[in-house]
């Protein structure tokens, strides 16, 4: 076993010999198996060994950041004496600001390691197979997804003293469900793996695709309809970009010209960061520059009450760190939209009349600015009438703005999901929503 | 690093794999970021490791290292075979390489004028001069945002495997990321993500006139900001410019004809496909103006290759002709598969990727008319010359595209620039429709998506402009 610590200690003096005095190291090394299931049976079994050092390095008020898929500390010092060499041709960053003294309340975050994990590693077929079994004894006929599995370990030290680590455990699985021209697709992610929450996978999948086999087409216009977790994990994985500090001030977010006190959202929702609750997959104790994370609100009640900020982004705007560094781009670590207290049978009554959506990809903006969007509905999507499931809709975009997505949000579910798959950048956690006049294209 | 990937390659064999392949994959990259004429920051990044694929009873493996040394390699490549071994109880279809006519070959593109020869600040100084370039463009519109991401690379490879093949390459590639965001009050704001990339070294800044391109865009969206009209209602003739028909091959026609995608591999992530594997030869959804090719061996374009990460020797690919799907993406799987050859369409993102079906410069091949009688005689329609919000369902038939720059076609003439128009289309109503195309054969850089996880690969889409008959356009909505 490699220490990182010791790994870290010398990238450290080298960054110190080439004349950073100011640095940063985050060392990331990560154990991942990935089961790739198509036609009911594995496509690919893929894993990685991997070793990364990104290293934030500043003199004179620049900045530069380094990565390397290596810790090999003789090729790191050697691209510290070249880029010494040429750090003339940088200028100063508009963004700089020292790296902050280590924050004696950051500590690594317990509970996000769970040793069965690295066992399932070693031979994950018997997951793979009893999951895609019980999908087609839910009486699909063909099933396809990922079982994704990850132990690693985090390690950070500062120039100015921050030394620190934490293990974590992952565990991402999503189906995808066919039968006839129906399809239906759940995923779920976490640090903890659950017995539970992967068969729910494979039944909520099979039972999707089930209910979508008879599609027809709609006309498109305005329309009211519950979006599963599946769809606010993914459109949250971008707008959840426009809360950044770094977007703010770079004048590219539909929040340009809002600030914290204002409404801009249904007062049924609240959203925030959690990097603390240990079993989301973002889950850390400490940032990278050795802050404490905290559980940060970005919308509250309707309500806008934070932007998500390093040290460089807090300064620039006079305000102070989330918690949330990346050194240039803070980053969200794991979202969480709090739910309502309606169960799925009660969302459905609410509803009346509109559609159930399953899952959606594909969400591009016309504008980040005004927060034009679209997004592409995939698998069941579902009509709802009088308050129960008539049949499903064979094609249909959402065609709208995130002011308006937001704005219009009527009822949310009372149970949350831990939902990942492929098309959800940011972890989340996220009920059924129910939101009312939403614009939809074909 | 040859003895390391043959030692791979052996072990591989001598633990009972009936294929292996070693690639040692080594990418460079230096990054500028820069808010307005400001640099934020500087990134170098180093992406080196060696991937193992094997095919171990019928069932495939693939796992990566970062360590390359004989130690770790031997411990790579293990894992790949005992993870293989795990899952070859549950193939029902057993996974197996089509025989090919595999290369031994080196090759490396040589820049002009090589990144390691000039001084960082020169970039640094071009790139800020950008930002003036846009500002002092605009007469009424205030530049609220304007962002520069530069990335220049030099991607190493070398490719071993059991059936033969070395290859060696050396290639580098500049990627320019420019966006700008104009506002007006009480008129919004409008905003594009201007690309430019291709395998290059420096020259790229002299051949691709950015200078002028900046200049031309911040003019032209200062013109759609203050005095865009809406698209006529009803149904128009419009002319789609290079830039989107180079999308709409990419999203409507490449990424459909991957045969894994056919066959089912990317069901979970990407989709699956409009095109069933009977349906090659015999499959007509355009007219005669639907050619579309894919191309690796183009000079200079930025899905440049002459061997693919399975060691076959590259060539154009025929798509469509005259309508008529007439081949699909091959890898070597999916051409064992399907009981025909590979195309050499494997490519992997990095060191840590498995090689999978990708395209490399997709296009629409040209017409013989010019611009101007290719709207010489429509009364009202609408040109619109490219797009930013696109996005497309995963059977890649609808597609969806809002215009940025576009302008209105009156009496065969260019009049008005009209602001958000809405294009929503299949591709088989595209590829069926189109009335006539230009000889303009123009390129535009992507990256293009796919695999799990997921792989961004450097690609060109082309493609001439392109007229189609009687559509109906709508509007982007605006709270």
């Amino acid at each position: 076993m490699i220490d990182p610590l010791y790994v870290g200690e010398k990238i450290s003096q080298s960054a110190s010999r080439a004349g950073f005095i100011e640095h940063a190291v985050l060392l990331n090394s990560v154990e991942r198996t990935m089961v790739k299931i198509a036609n009911s049976q594995p496509s690919v079994i893929q894993s990685w060994s991997s070793y990364n050092a990104s290293i934030y390095l500043s003199r004179d008020e620049k900045i530069l950041q380094l990565s390397f898929d290596t810790w090999n500390t003789d090729l790191i010092a050697k691209k510290f004496g070249e880029i010494s060499q040429s750090i003339g041709d940088v200028e100063k960053s508009f963004l700089y600001a020292p790296l902050p003294d280590p924050d004696p309340s950051a500590r690594p975050l317990e509970g996000g390691y769970d040793h069965t994990i690295s066992k399932i590693m070693e031979d994950p077929s018997d997951i793979a197979e009893s999951l895609i079994n019980r999908a087609l004894d839910e009486g699909v006929e063909r099933v396809a997804g990922v079982i994704d599995l990850g132990v690693g370990e985090r390690c950070l030290l500062t120039s100015k003293g921050f030394r620190g680590c934490e293990r974590k455990t992952f565990v991402a699985i999503h189906l995808r469900s066919f039968k006839g021209e129906g399809s239906g697709h759940w995923g779920y992610g976490s640090r903890i793996y659950s017995v539970k929450d992967a068969k729910e996978v494979a039944i909520r999948s099979a039972e999707y695709a089930r209910l979508s086999t008879s599609r027809r087409d709609i006309e498109p216009g305005k329309v009211d309809a519950i979006l599963s977790p599946m769809v606010f994990g993914e459109l949250w994985g971008s707008f959840v970009m426009g809360f950044t500090g770094f977007a703010y001030i770079v004048g590219n977010t539909f929040l340009k010209d809002r600030k914290p006190g204002d409404r801009i959202a249904s007062e049924k929702l609240s959203v925030a960061d959690k990097p603390l609750k240990q079993d989301l997959m973002g889950s850390a104790g400490f940032d990278d520059e050795g802050i404490a994370t905290r559980n940060t609100y970005l919308i509250e009640k309707g309500v806008l009450r934070s932007l998500l900020h390093n040290t460089r982004t807090a300064r620039y705007l006079g305000t102070s760190s989330t918690g949330n560094a990346g050194w240039v781009v803070p980053r969200p670590w794991s979202l969480s939209i709090e739910p309502g207290d309606m169960d799925e049978e009660e969302l459905l009554r609410e509803l009346r009349r509109g559609i159930l959506v399953n899952n959606n990809w594909y969400t591009r903006y016309h504008n980040f600015v005004e927060g034009v969007f679209s997004t592409v509905l995939r698998d069941a999507i579902l009509v709802v009438e009088n308050g129960e499931i008539k049949g499903a809709v064979r094609r249909m975009r959402i065609a709208d703005t995130v002011a308006n997505l937001i704005n219009n949000i009527e009822a949310l579910g009372r149970r949350v999901y831990k939902v990942k798959w492929w098309e959800i950048s940011v972890p989340i956690e996220a009920p059924f929503i129910l939101v009312r006049g939403i614009r939809t294209s074909r | 690093m040859e003895d390391i990937l043959s030692l791979a390659v052996d072990h591989a064999r001598s633990m009972g794999a009936s294929y292996s392949e070693a690639r040692y994959h080594r990418i460079e990259y230096r990054i500028l970021t820069l808010r307005g004429d400001r640099l934020v920051s500087t990134t170098n990044r180093v992406s080196e490791g060696v991937g193992v694929r094997v095919i171990y009873n019928g069932s495939l493996a693939f796992s990566s290292t970062s360590i390359i040394d004989r130690e770790a390699i031997i411990n790579t490549t293990s894992k790949a075979i005992s993870r293989a071994r795990t899952t070859a109880s549950l193939m029902r279809r057993k996974i197996t390489m089509s025989p090919e006519r595999v290369g031994r070959a080196s090759y490396e593109v040589k820049p002009r004028r090589s990144f390691e020869n000039e001084a960082l600040g020169n970039r640094i100084s071009d790139l800020r001069e950008l930002y003036k370039i846009a500002q002092s463009s605009l007469k009424e519109a205030r530049l609220s945002s304007f962002m520069v991401n530069y990335i220049e690379s030099i991607e190493e490879k070398i490719i071993i495997n059991s059936d033969g093949a070395y290859i060696r390459s050396r290639t580098p590639r500049i990627e320019g990321f420019v966006n700008i965001v104009l506002a007006q009050p009480g008129r919004g704001s409008v905003s594009k993500w201007f690309e430019a990339g291709a395998v290059s070294g420096l020259e790229l800044f002299d051949e691709i006139r950015l200078r002028e391109k900046i200049s031309e865009l911040a003019s032209s969206m200062e013109n759609i900001l203050i005095r865009g009209v809406s698209p006529p209602s009803g149904k128009v003739d419009v002319v789609i410019g290079s830039e989107l028909v180079g999308l709409m091959m990419h999203e409507g026609v490449g990424h459909p004809l991957e045969a894994d995608r056919v066959l089912g591999r990317e069901a979970a992530q990407a989709g699956e496909s409009y095109v069933k594997p009977g349906d090659v030869g015999r499959l007509r959804i355009g007219n005669r103006y639907a050619n579309v090719i894919d191309d690796p061996t183009i000079p200079g374009s930025s899905g440049y290759y002459l061997y693919d990460d399975e060691g076959v020797p590259a060539r154009p690919k025929i798509l469509y002709r005259e309508g008529v799907v007439v081949d699909l993406l091959h890898n070597r799987e999916t051409a064992s598969e399907m009981g025909v050859s590979s195309n050499a369409s494997s490519r992997s993102m990095n060191h840590a990727s498995e090689p999978i079906i990708r395209m490399s410069n997709t296009y629409l091949a040209p017409g013989e008319m010019s611009f101007e009688e290719l709207i010489e005689d429509i009364e009202l329609g609408v040109y619109i010359k490219n797009n930013m919000e696109w996005n497309i369902d995963d059977t890649r038939w609808q597609h969806r595209y809002i215009g940025l720059e576009a302008l209105l076609i009156e009496k065969g003439e260019l009049t008005e620039p009209v602001r958000n128009p809405v294009l929503e289309i299949t591709t088989g109503e595209f590829l069926s429709s189109i009335a006539g195309a230009d000889r303009n054969l123009e390129f535009f850089p992507g990256t293009c998506g796919k695999g799990e996880p997921s792989q961004g690969v450097p690609v060109w889409m082309g493609g001439p402009n392109v007229r189609i008959s009687r559509v109906s356009l709508g509007v982007a909505p605006i709270d």
